[in-house]
C-alpha cells in the first residue's frame, strides 16, 4: 500500500522554491530512481524490471527516507499543487503504520511549508492506495478551521438546538404555554419525530452498508 | 442472450449499483457484449474488459472526490494494466482506458496521451451513468461499436 498526499499552496509555485524549502530539512536523501525501485506500483516500470518498450521512468523532484520506515518521492509541482508518494520501505509496513507515518510527515511537512512562507500550504488531503494503484477508499484531510466549523453547523450539531425551538414555536402557536404537563408530553413527541425521521434518513442512506471505524490511538 | 449483465465480485446483488464506481462499469457491463468485470491481469485487475474483433479495451473506473487531482500514480497504474493485458491477449491491439471524475490536468492529460490511454472524464453535470448517452460518448472516444440493439431506453 502506498499513500498519496497532495498540498495545495497559498500561491504560485515552482519546483526549485518548494525544492529548496523542505529538501534540506528533511534530509536523509536517497536517489529518485531507488526509490521507484522500491515502490510496488512503480518498480516494473523502471529498470531492470521494465519492459523494453516503458516509457522513461515519471518525472520527480527528489526522494527521501522518512518516520517508521518509509520513504517519500516528491512526484508533482503543478502551479498550485505539490503532490508526495509515502510509502513502506518493505511490504512489511502495515497499512495503520503507513497511516501513521502520513500524520508525522504531514506535520513534519505542514510545518516546514510555514517556515517557508513562499510556498505556504493551504490545504493538504491524504488518499491510501492498493499496490496496484486501486483506491482503498480510504482518504484524510487536515483539520483546518473551516473544516471544523462546517462540521459545527452540520444538522447533528444544530439539532440539539432546533427541537427547542420547533417545540416552544409549537407551544405558543398551540397556546400551551399554561399547561405544562400537555407541553411536556408535546415536547417529547416532537423530539421523538425528530429521532425518528433522523434515524430513518440515516437507515436509507446506510442500508446495507458496513460501518468500517479507523483505531487512531 | 446477453452474457455479460450478471455483477461482477464488488457490485450490489439484486438492487441497482449504489456508487458511482459501480454504475459506471455496471452500465458499460450492460452496452457492450463480450465484457467482463474485474478481470485479473497479473498483479492488476481491469474494471472491465471489452473485446471487439481485434480490439481489447482494458477499462479503468477510478471515482472519489471530484474535486482533487488524479492521483499521480494512475498513468503507472494504467501502463502496467496495458502491459499485462498484451500478455494476456496476444495478437490483439490493447486500448487502455481510464475513466475518471477526478480533475485531470493539462500535464495530466497529456502525459494519458503520450502513453496512449484514452481519457473518458465523467462530469457531476452527466444526468445517468450507464445510459446509452455515457456508452455512446464511450465508444466514440474509444473507437468501438456499443451494442445497443435490445437495450430498453
Amino acid at each position: 500500500m502506498y499513500c498519496e498526499i497532495n498540498v495545495t499552496h497559498g500561491k504560485r509555485i515552482d519546483a526549485g522554491k518548494l525544492e529548496g524549502a523542505i529538501r534540506g530539512p528533511f534530509g536523509n536523501d536517497v536517489l529518485v530512481l531507488d526509490a521507484y525501485r522500491k515502490s510496488a506500483i512503480y518498480k516494473e516500470l523502471v529498470p531492470p524490471l521494465a519492459p523494453p518498450q516503458a516509457p522513461p521512468p515519471p518525472p520527480s523532484l527528489f526522494a527521501f527516507e522518512t518516520v517508521l520506515n518509509c520513504f517519500v518521492i516528491v512526484r508533482r509541482v503543478n502551479v498550485l499543487l505539490s503532490t508526495y508518494h509515502l510509502e513502506g520501505n518493505t511490504s512489511g509496513v502495515s497499512a495503520e503504520t503507513l497511516l501513521q507515518a502520513a500524520q508525522e510527515f504531514s506535520n513534519q511537512l505542514m510545518s516546514v511549508l510555514e517556515d517557508a512562507a513562499i510556498c505556504r500550504a493551504r490545504t493538504l488531503t491524504v488518499q491510501l492506495f492498493e499496490d496496484n494503484g486501486r483506491e482503498t477508499g480510504m482518504r484524510g484531510e487536515l483539520v483546518t478551521l473551516s473544516s471544523v466549523f462546517l462540521e459545527e453547523i452540520s444538522w447533528k450539531e444544530l439539532k440539539s438546538s432546533v427541537i427547542p425551538v420547533v417545540t416552544a414555536v409549537l407551544l405558543i402557536w398551540l397556546g400551551l404555554k399554561q399547561e405544562p404537563i400537555k407541553a411536556s408530553i408535546y415536547s417529547l413527541l416532537i423530539a421523538l419525530v425528530f429521532t425518528l425521521t433522523q434515524a430513518g434518513v440515516r437507515y436509507w442512506q446506510g442500508r446495507g452498508k458496513i460501518k468500517w471505524k479507523l483505531r487512531q490511538s | 442472450m446477453r452474457r455479460n449483465v450478471i455483477p461482477g465480485p464488488g457490485s450490489s446483488q439484486g438492487r441497482s449499483p449504489s456508487s458511482l464506481h459501480e454504475r459506471l462499469r455496471f452500465g458499460l457491463a450492460q452496452d457492450f457484449q463480450d465484457s467482463s468485470s474485474d478481470v485479473a491481469l497479473g498483479s492488476s485487475a481491469a474494471d472491465l474488459v471489452i473485446k471487439q474483433g481485434a480490439k481489447v479495451a482494458v477499462v479503468e473506473v477510478k471515482t472519489g472526490d471530484p474535486g482533487l487531482p488524479l492521483p499521480s500514480s494512475t498513468s503507472a497504474q494504467m501502463l502496467m494494466l496495458t502491459y499485462q493485458a498484451q500478455a494476456q491477449f496476444p495478437g490483439k491491439e490493447v486500448l487502455p482506458v481510464l475513466i475518471t471524475n477526478y480533475l485531470v490536468s493539462e500535464d495530466d492529460e497529456t502525459e494519458l496521451k503520450q502513453q496512449g490511454i484514452k481519457l473518458v472524464r465523467v462530469t457531476g453535470a452527466d444526468p445517468e451513468y450507464g445510459s446509452r448517452r455515457f456508452s455512446n460518448h464511450f465508444a466514440e472516444v474509444v473507437g468501438l461499436q456499443p451494442d445497443l440493439s435490445d437495450k430498453t431506453l
